[in-house]
């Protein structure tokens, strides 16, 4: 149980949408318990929401669609410009050492950009392909169906990979399974659903695989498991590692505890 | 010669796409950074232009919006901020952390003393007030409270550290806040008494 200068603590977090499930709940928690505190939370996420909602509301009418329209036009002729700019030096052989100069100093540029770029899509590589598969059973949940036999699906993955699954958690069940390539990696893409809300869970057994750096620091136990939450805005992961096997897990439902969810144990 | 061209309008239809309905986005926060139409117009072309002369460099696939506002903030940063850049005029220690709290008397539960203080704040206010923050506030708050980024994302879009992302958020809010609270006195609120 935590007390008031550790729910302080994290208050910015649970205005931010930042704080995971686990500090959320144990804030709740506390909230019900200490009036001064809840009155406090109360008044900074109720401000909280006005100003998000007039934030965006002035800067929608601020933004005139003709406006928009007209810039977006003024755009395109530059950008036509810049197209023919280009197929001309295409054309035009090799020219003056100025010339080399120039496209020197550019590639030093965009050798700065693309070293810039690469830390910056650290998050999009790592996180972004899981998530998108996950989300892809919201879309259609036909192909994760199709000839899908549960009994002889979780006995196949117990030959092949050694690991039994449970066929069941809380209010869920499988519903379906099929393998997928994943960041260059064969998943077995398991989907669980209550009828409402799913989850996936991904097993891989390529050695490609990693639990990503930036993920490391954030470790929580269940029983002798340890589990590595990522969980930010819109995106939320769990990672563990059991024998060579690594195990994802993600859900569309904001309230499922991932970290309580563990699928299944090694056979041998 | 063909090949090329097909490249070219390959690269042009992916960059409308992927990068042009961001634009709207891109405007927004450019107005409420530059604080006038002229300048953020300005702002978001020549982050576009530059988007797509780099666009070779976009790893598509990944987070597009997120890439789009990282070149225009840092062409905000380097071109666009106030000239004058005076070192940081604000003192937090005169603000109280637990403020708002302070003045709204919260006294009954169940109440929600903060009905009549919002009835007091205009559209216009939350402008001004977001406007009235220094630069570098100003930048972490309309990342986060109007295009909601994450604090890994204004860290990767602005370089800055994630805990300074953090610090200025919520000195930010806490400027925000004293700052809307004057307004609604200005514009007759009345303390309710404990």
């Amino acid at each position: 149980m935590i007390d008031c200068q550790q729910a302080f603590a994290l208050l910015q977090e649970i205005l931010d949408k930042e704080a995971s499930q686990i500090d959320e709940k144990e804030v709740r928690a506390h909230l019900e318990k200490c009036g001064h505190c809840f009155e406090t939370f109360r008044l900074e996420e109720s401000i909280q929401e006005f100003l998000n909602e007039k934030i965006k509301l002035t800067a929608t009418n601020d933004s005139q669609p003709d406006h928009l329209e007209s810039m977006r036009l003024n755009l395109m002729s530059q950008l036509d410009k810049i197209d023919a700019e280009c197929s001309e030096k295409k054309i035009s052989s090799f020219g003056s050492s100025f010339k080399i100069f120039l496209a020197t100093a550019a590639l030093v540029v965009l050798a700065g950009i693309g070293y810039l770029s690469a830390e910056f899509f650290r998050h999009g590589e790592h996180y972004m392909p899981l998530e998108e598969a996950h989300w892809a059973v919201t879309e259609t949940i036909a192909p994760y169906f199709s000839n899908f036999d549960k009994e002889a699906y979780v006995e196949s993955i117990e030959a092949k990979m050694n690991y039994s699954l449970i066929t069941t958690f809380a209010d869920y069940s499988i519903v379906g399974a099929k393998q997928e390539k994943i960041m260059n990696s064969d998943f077995e893409h398991i989907v669980f659903s209550n009828n409402k809300e799913y989850l996936s869970v991904f097993i891989s057994n390529s050695d490609k695989i990693e639990i990503p750096d930036d993920v490391k620091s954030a470790m929580v136990k269940n029983g002798d498991i340890t589990l590595y939450d990522h969980n930010c805005r819109g995106c939320r992961l769990v990672y563990h590692k059991i024998g060579s096997l690594m195990i994802i897990t993600a859900s569309t439902s904001k309230d499922l505890d991932l970290t309580q969810f563990i699928p299944g144990h090694l056979t041998i | 010669m063909a090949e090329q061209n097909a490249e070219a309008i390959k690269k042009r239809k992916e960059f409308e796409v992927q990068a042009l309905p961001h634009m709207d986005a891109l405007y927004r926060t450019a107005l409420r950074m530059t604080k006038n139409e002229k300048d953020a117009e300005d702002l978001v072309q020549e982050a576009l232009v530059k988007a797509y002369r780099y666009w070779d460099k976009f790893d598509s696939g990944t987070n597009c919006r997120a890439w789009l506002f990282k070149i225009m903030t840092n062409i905000f940063i380097n071109d666009y901020r106030s000239k004058s850049r005076s070192p940081m005029a604000v003192n937090m220690d005169d603000i109280d952390e637990n403020f708002l709290y302070g003045q709204l008397a919260v006294g009954s539960k169940g109440s929600n003393p903060e009905k009549d203080l919002f009835n007091k704040i205009f559209d216009d206010d939350v402008k001004k007030a977001i406007e009235t923050l220094p630069d570098d506030f100003r930048l972490v708050v309309v990342l986060s409270f109007l295009e909601d980024f994450t604090y890994q994302e204004i860290a990767d879009i602005t370089d800055l550290q994630l805990g300074t992302v953090k610090s200025r958020l919520h000195r930010g809010r806490k400027l925000l806040q004293k700052e809307l609270f004057e307004y609604a006195i200005k514009n007759g609120y009345v303390k309710d008494k404990v």
